[in-house]
């Protein structure tokens, strides 16, 4: 039996890490949702996460940051990354960091799951 | 004498008649018969014989009645008449014959010697008196017919003869005069005149003359004594003339003489005689006083003193000329020496003065022209300075006629700049009138001097002689009576340029100002706008932002009720999707209005111009409704822009055509190529047949939020301005309301690599 595929949403938003994470735990996907990268850093220690879906605009850590920490902890860790903004230099660090897309916020969330799935086959299988 | 002389023998006896006839005969007369009265007066009528021998006794009238008749008739009474009777011999019968006019008386008997001798002495009488007679006859007829009045006097005044001269001159019949004193007639005097010349005569017993009036008349009177045999006086022939027209005469010379003589004195013209020597006879005072010498020093010598040394020569030919009879009238200048030694002109008439034919001196009348031949000279050089002046001046001057202004008088200069090499062809055939450009300013002229007098710097188009047109500016004056217009003119042609030429670099550099202003204005208005569009952009940065997170929460939760209640009520579906696109127009809002607020970098690349509107077609296809006309010429050059951003762009202006024309019209696509100033351009135009924009709108179609459409918050057409102006290119719009709009972006095109 294969495991589900274990999701972290980051968003200071509390309302959009719980609607987007209701969405994809109806999809079928286990979710955890985090209110702050720091909250999101503690539970990447304390948990596998394969893809981290976070905001860039945060108040104390901004997603980009958290990526690049949390991939220190779980390497192997798919990074989403959410924004209002199209273009920004943090955005264009995330994308060069290895961040494996980049989302505007309202999210297309179609567009979302056909990545994850895409994700899915691409990398997870070969990496559990 | 010639004549037979004819003897009429008159006797009742026939035989008397014979033997006297034969006598008479033989003697050598002619005789001629009769024997009564009346016989007698017919033959002497026919005959008219010397003499006739009449007897008394004749039977029809007798000897005395016939000689009565015969002397009583004018034609016959010269005949001589004896009477020869028988009868009547004594002495009463005699004196009766005699007394009728008889001749002669002879009584019977009488011997043929005495008869014969008689007769011969009676003839010889006869012919004596008739000789003294005729001679008296001419005589008198001879005094009378001297013209001169002719007085004879004894030794005390008597007039014993007078001629009919005499008796005309002092109103006399002369026989009335006969036996009166002479005073008494010839000086109406009762005693003798105080300077009658008689009584020197009579002392002196020589001629005397005296002239004296009487009547009004002048006469002269000579006066001669007649002598007697022992030289006493014995009377005297006074011999008068009438010299009134002679004395008037010489009056009427000698007033002539007098008034040549003043005229001669006191004309300024100096007059000269000279002799054929050429000594000088007569000066008057103006030649004196011209010459300041005196008449003795002037009369006798030569005319050459008064003559200027190189004239004379040619007075010395002049005369020689007139010696060889090249008379008449000379005219001529010389030039003459006055008293200070000053040079005079002199114009001169000569002319010859003849006596019987012969010229014997020459007149000279000679006027001093000096004065006037100064001021002809200062004239003729103040002629000649204004002429010059007329004619290099470098101004035009003219005189034209009012009328129609045909050139009456000009310069050189002016007629140059007509175009004219020639003043004369100028003046011949140029009339103004016919020549002003534009039509009415000649009137306009006219009226100005008309109301003026003058014009100033009045300024006029004219043709010249080739046809071309140049600007003159005149000043004229007009003189109504002359019936012209005088005055000054120049060719300001190139000063109208240049004024034109500053004028419109004025308007230019006024333009440029304008322009540059407003550039400036633009600039700081954009300026501000773009300080504006700064706080705008951060703002919509964060609101944006800020939306867009509820925005997501929305999006999210709406998918969710659409996944979780698949088996919803319609209206609940309904309601989800209205979420769900409400959503989206706000997320492109959004969009909107951060793609507005962000300042993008431009990717370009080389790109054609229909690949661009293609994809965008592509993306935003038209309606059924709207037709597309496509004009996209494959042979363009490639833009050099930002695909991604043109793209937007075009999609812009696509998408607000379709909703433009909400009932369907026709949509066009055109692409061209443009060049300014030999840059390349191509040029996309997107129009369509809408109802156009209104004219207000016009200026702010690309301002930020300026909307018409009740959706969307205007920034799309300030976006596509934006991204075209970032490509490095402008965007222009063409719009009447109705007719549609037209919005044509400009963008640069790729250089071509391979150069």
């Amino acid at each position: 039996m294969s495991q589900p595929t274990r999701i972290l949403i980051v968003d200071d938003n509390p309302a959009m890490a719980q609607t987007t994470a209701d969405i994809l735990a109806l999809k079928g996907y286990e979710v955890r949702v985090s209110g702050s990268s720091r909250e999101a850093l503690d539970l990447l220690g304390r948990e596998k996460i394969h893809i981290l879906l976070t905001d860039v605009i945060m108040p104390e850590m901004n997603g980009v940051d958290l990526f690049v920490r949390a991939r220190k902890q779980q390497p192997s860790l798919i990074t989403f990354l959410m924004t209002a903004y199209s273009a920004d230099e943090l955005i264009q660090r995330g994308r060069k960091e290895g961040a494996k897309a980049i989302l505007t916020k309202p999210l297309d969330l179609n567009l979302l799951l056909m990545l994850i799935k895409a994700v899915e086959e691409s990398y997870l299988w070969k990496l559990r | 004498m010639s004549e037979q002389t004819k003897i009429l023998v008159v006797d009742d006896d026939p035989a008397i008649v014979s033997a006297t006839r034969r006598l008479l005969d033989k003697a050598g007369y002619q005789t001629f018969p009769a024997q009564t009265g009346l016989e007698t007066l017919e033959a002497a009528r026919r005959h008219r014989p010397d003499l006739i021998l009449l007897d008394v006794n004749l039977p029809d009238i007798d000897g005395f009645e016939v000689c009565r008749r015969l002397k009583a008739d004018p034609e016959l009474a010269g005949i001589g008449v004896i009477i020869v009777s028988s009868t009547y011999t004594d002495g009463e019968s005699q004196a009766a014959g005699l007394d009728l006019g008889a001749d002669g008386y002879i009584a019977r008997p009488v011997s043929n010697r005495e008869l014969l001798a008689r007769v011969q002495g009676l003839l010889r009488l006869r012919a004596a008196e008739q000789t003294a007679r005729l001679s008296a006859a001419e005589w008198q007829a001879t005094f009378d017919a001297v013209g001169s009045g002719i007085i004879l006097t004894d030794d005390a005044y008597h007039i014993i003869q007078c001629n009919r001269a005499a008796g005309e001159l002092f109103g006399e019949i002369p026989e009335n005069m006969l036996g009166k004193r002479c005073y008494e007639i010839v000086h109406s005097a009762a005693e003798p005149y105080y300077a009658c010349p008689l009584m020197t005569v009579k002392k002196e017993k020589k001629r005397q003359s005296m002239i004296f009036e009487r009547g009004g008349r002048w006469l002269e009177v000579t006066v001669d004594p007649i002598l007697d045999a022992e030289g006493r006086f014995a009377g005297s022939v006074h011999v008068i003339n009438d010299i009134t027209e002679r004395k008037q005469a010489e009056e009427a010379l000698r007033e002539s003489e007098e008034k040549y003589r003043l005229l001669a004195e006191t004309t300024p013209d100096v007059i000269i005689l000279h002799d054929m020597e050429g000594r000088i006879q007569y000066v008057n005072r103006a030649g004196l006083e011209l010459t300041g010498l005196t008449a003795e020093e002037v009369i006798g010598r030569p005319i050459d003193v008064f003559i200027a040394p190189e004239f004379q020569n040619g007075i010395r030919k002049r005369g020689e000329q007139r010696a060889r009879g090249n008379g008449g009238l000379y005219h001529y200048e010389v030039e003459v020496l006055s008293k200070s030694g000053q040079k005079l002109c002199m114009e001169v008439y000569s002319a010859p003065v003849a006596r019987q034919g012969q010229t014997e001196q020459i007149l000279i009348v000679a006027r001093d022209i000096t004065a006037r031949k100064q001021a002809e000279e200062r004239i003729r050089q103040s002629e000649e300075t204004y002429r010059n002046l007329f004619h290099n001046a470098q101004v035009g001057l003219f005189r034209t006629r009012i009328a129609d202004g045909k050139i009456l008088e000009s310069n050189e200069q002016l007629a140059r700049m007509f175009g004219y090499d020639s003043r004369e062809e100028f003046i011949a055939e140029y009339v103004t009138s016919q020549n002003y450009v534009d039509p009415g300013t000649r009137e306009r002229m006219v009226d100005m001097l008309r109301r003026d007098g003058f014009v100033q710097n009045f300024e006029a188009r004219f043709y010249r002689k080739d046809r071309s047109i140049f600007w003159a500016r005149y000043t004229a004056r007009i003189y109504p009576e002359q019936g012209w217009i005088e005055g000054v003119a120049e060719d300001v042609t190139q000063q109208k340029q240049a004024e034109d030429e500053i004028r419109r670099l004025n308007a230019e550099l006024e333009q440029r100002v304008a322009e540059r202003t407003r550039q400036l204005q633009e600039a700081q208005e954009q300026l501000v706008r773009q300080e504006r569009l700064a706080v705008l952009g951060q703002l919509a940065g964060s609101v944006g932002h800020e939306l867009r997170n509820p925005l997501a929460v929305i999006n999210n939760a709406v998918y969710f009720l659409k996944l979780v209640l698949p088996d919803a009520g319609e209206k609940v579906r309904e309601y989800l999707n209205i979420l769900e696109r409400e959503t989206h127009n706000a997320e492109k809002i959004v969009g909107d209005l951060l793609d507005f607020a962000r300042v993008k970098s431009v990717e370009r690349e080389a790109i054609a111009a229909s690949e661009l509107v293609r994809r965008v077609l592509d993306r935003y296809p038209a309606p059924e409704n709207i037709r597309l006309h496509l004009d996209l010429p494959p042979g363009l050059p490639p833009l050099w822009v930002d695909p991604r951003q043109i793209e937007q762009v075009l999609g812009n202006l696509i998408v607000n055509a379709y909703q433009a024309m909400p009932e369907g019209g026709r949509l066009s696509v055109i692409s061209d190529q443009y060049s300014v100033s030999s840059e390349q351009w191509v040029r996309i135009a997107v129009k369509d047949t809408g109802v156009g924009i209104p004219p207000e709108n016009m200026g702010k179609l690309f301002e930020p939020l300026f909307t018409t459409k009740a959706k969307g918050i205007g920034l799309g057409l300030a976006v596509s301005k934006k991204l075209v102006e970032a490509n490095g290119g402008r965007i222009e719009v063409q719009s009447e309301p109705g007719q549609g709009a037209a919005f044509t972006v400009i963008l640069p095109v790729a250089e071509e690599k391979s150069s």
